[in-house]
């Protein structure tokens, strides 16, 4: 195994750590904006470290940059979900007295 | 390795027969809904898996995509406007408890029918794998009379060329299911005032940022069609998402067309397509021929004229979906009240 | 088969299982759409299994060699916001405030 493939394997365990921990948050946490908070880590971190690892495998400069915008479209997905149903849960429910007040 | 592929696809496959199940038989319709999307999305993976990316393209779009879409918004408008008829019960999502449409049948007569065709279904299935040609049946036939078809990718040549009639009618299908929307909710919604978003500058601008780069990966999916897998209904479906992104963000999206335009639009790419097939029969081809030496253009105007036309088609689902919600919840706020 | 396709063999066995790991977790997190408790719960869930769908079809684009499967992740990549998107603001979003409230939207 080269270097760049152990790079790849870091990486991929490494974000393989940040899905775990997703969905781990998802599953355990008690309401829904800690487990808003633990869904973008698998968004940002999960999938990002994931191509970051892929990264030192693609063959071409395009392939590279194809799995660039897909974690860009991810992370811009990831973050602008996370606000809406922030936002949607806030201002549809009293339950914003539970996480609201950061 | 393989033992470690078996075990990936023991799971996928018991996923996606658990995922089937409880989209068919949650008691919640949201939690359906929920359920179907990802069911898309395992069905795209078992695609993928067996190393079918055309297939697995078009499930990512219109199975965890444009679907999932639709049956959200119907949903959000149903809900609430049954929320605002009865009393509320403190469920901050308003999700309908128990509905009618989610209960399983529990009669013995359904039950004895699915079996029925449970097994009568199992029975062609096996029939039909025994009676299987060897050697991948017509694939040898449609790989010997590429250099005829105009493009390069197999599935492209069978789809757009070969059996170029078949996708024809898929087409016409849409357009059916089309008029069938027309006929069950009415022919309303497609013109509209822009709806600026109030305090919602992340939406707005999420939006202006996306709908360019749809449209991009729309006409890279278009032209990819002609080397690798991709091509006219993945292509159109992810235009009409566009569309309905620009919808749901408050924005026009052609809302200033008059309903003539949009029927153009909607029977457009059916129209080119027969147009194409029945100018071939005076030249003394078959219907759908192409001219060999010409065979690759035509194929690109006939998949971008139904790309349009897809796209058209899917963004008219949304929007005469959307305003018969609209007006469903409307009249219950109204008695409500 | 995909995997016979590639030619490093120890890095197929490393894809294949953190494939294998990643629909584990997908699988794990259904529980929270039955659970909900709110449709925005379920909801995350739908954005979660989404992300880890595109995590599987890159790595099995490179463990399968099989470039197409990018453009499938690049597509669900694309799509995922719509689904939440017509939640949050599919009936007119900006007066639902107003008509849940008036209602007694929060009776806890």
């Amino acid at each position: 195994m080269s270097a760049a493939d152990w790079a790849t394997v870091a990486f991929g365990v490494a974000g393989a750590f940040f899905f775990l921990g997703g969905t781990l948050g998802l599953l355990r946490f008690p309401d829904l904006f800690c487990r808003l908070h633990a869904l973008t880590k698998a968004d940002n971190l999960g999938l990002g470290c994931l191509i970051a690892g892929l990264l030192f495998q693609a063959d071409s400069l395009a392939a590279g940059l194809k799995l660039l915008l897909i974690w860009a479209l991810a992370l811009l997905a990831g973050s602008s979900t996370c606000y809406a149903i922030g936002r949607h849960a806030l201002t549809r429910s009293g339950s914003a007295r539970k996480g609201g007040g950061r | 390795m393989t033992t470690v592929g078996i075990l990936f696809d023991l799971l996928l496959a018991t996923f996606i027969v658990l995922l089937a199940w409880r989209a068919l038989a949650a008691a919640m319709l949201y939690q359906a809904a929920i359920f179907f999307i990802a069911f898309g999305l395992a069905m795209a993976l078992a695609w993928a898996r067996m190393g079918a990316p055309d297939v697995a393209l078009a499930e990512a779009a219109i199975g965890a995509g444009l679907l999932g879409v639709l049956l959200i918004d119907s949903l959000a408008a149903f809900s609430r406007g049954r929320q605002s008829r009865e009393a509320p019960k403190g469920n901050m999502t308003g999700a309908p408890t128990a509905d009618p449409g989610g209960r399983r049948p529990k009669s013995r007569a359904a039950l004895a029918t699915a079996v029925a065709a449970g097994v009568a279904f199992t029975v062609v299935w096996i029939a039909a794998v025994a009676r299987m040609p060897d050697g991948g049946g017509l694939t040898a036939a449609a790989d010997a009379s590429m250099a005829d078809s105009g493009v390069e990718h197999p599935v492209t040549a069978v789809l757009l060329n070969f059996r170029g009639y078949d996708t024809w009618l898929e087409v016409g299908v849409l357009l059916l299911a089309m008029l069938g929307i027309f006929c069950a909710v009415g022919r309303t919604g497609f013109e509209r005032e822009r709806r600026p978003a109030v305090n919602d500058l992340l939406i707005d601008w999420l939006t202006r940022a996306l709908v360019p780069l749809m449209v991009l990966v729309s006409g890279y999916i278009l032209w990819l069609g002609k080397s690798d897998p991709g091509g006219a209904f993945q292509s159109g479906v992810i235009l009409g998402a566009a569309g309905i992104l620009l919808r749901i963000a408050g924005f026009r999206a052609f809302g200033h067309l008059p309903v003539w335009a949009w029927k153009t639009g909607l029977v457009f790419g059916f129209a080119l397509f027969l147009a194409v097939g029945v100018a071939a029969l005076p030249a003394g081809r078959a219907f759908l021929e192409y001219p060999a030496e010409s065979a690759g253009a035509w194929i690109l105007v006939v998949e971008t004229a139904c790309a349009l036309s897809i796209a058209f088609t899917l963004l008219a689902f949304f929007v005469c979906l959307n305003a018969a919600g609209e007006r469903e919840a409307e009249a219950q706020h109204r008695n409500a009240d | 088969m995909p995997e016979e396709e590639c030619n490093d063999f120890p890095m197929g066995i490393f894809y294949i299982v953190l494939t294998l790991f990643l629909l584990a977790n997908m699988a794990a997190a259904m529980a929270r759409v039955f659970r909900g408790p709110t449709t925005a719960d379920r909801l995350m869930t739908a954005q979660l299994f989404g992300t880890t769908g595109v995590g599987i079809l890159v790595l099995l684009a490179e463990a399968a060699s099989m470039p197409a499967l990018r453009d499938v992740a690049l597509v669900f990549a694309l799509l995922a916001v719509l689904v939440v998107l017509a939640f949050t603001r599919g009936r007119t979003a900006d007066e639902a405030p107003a008509a849940d409230n008036g209602n007694g939207g929060d009776a806890s």
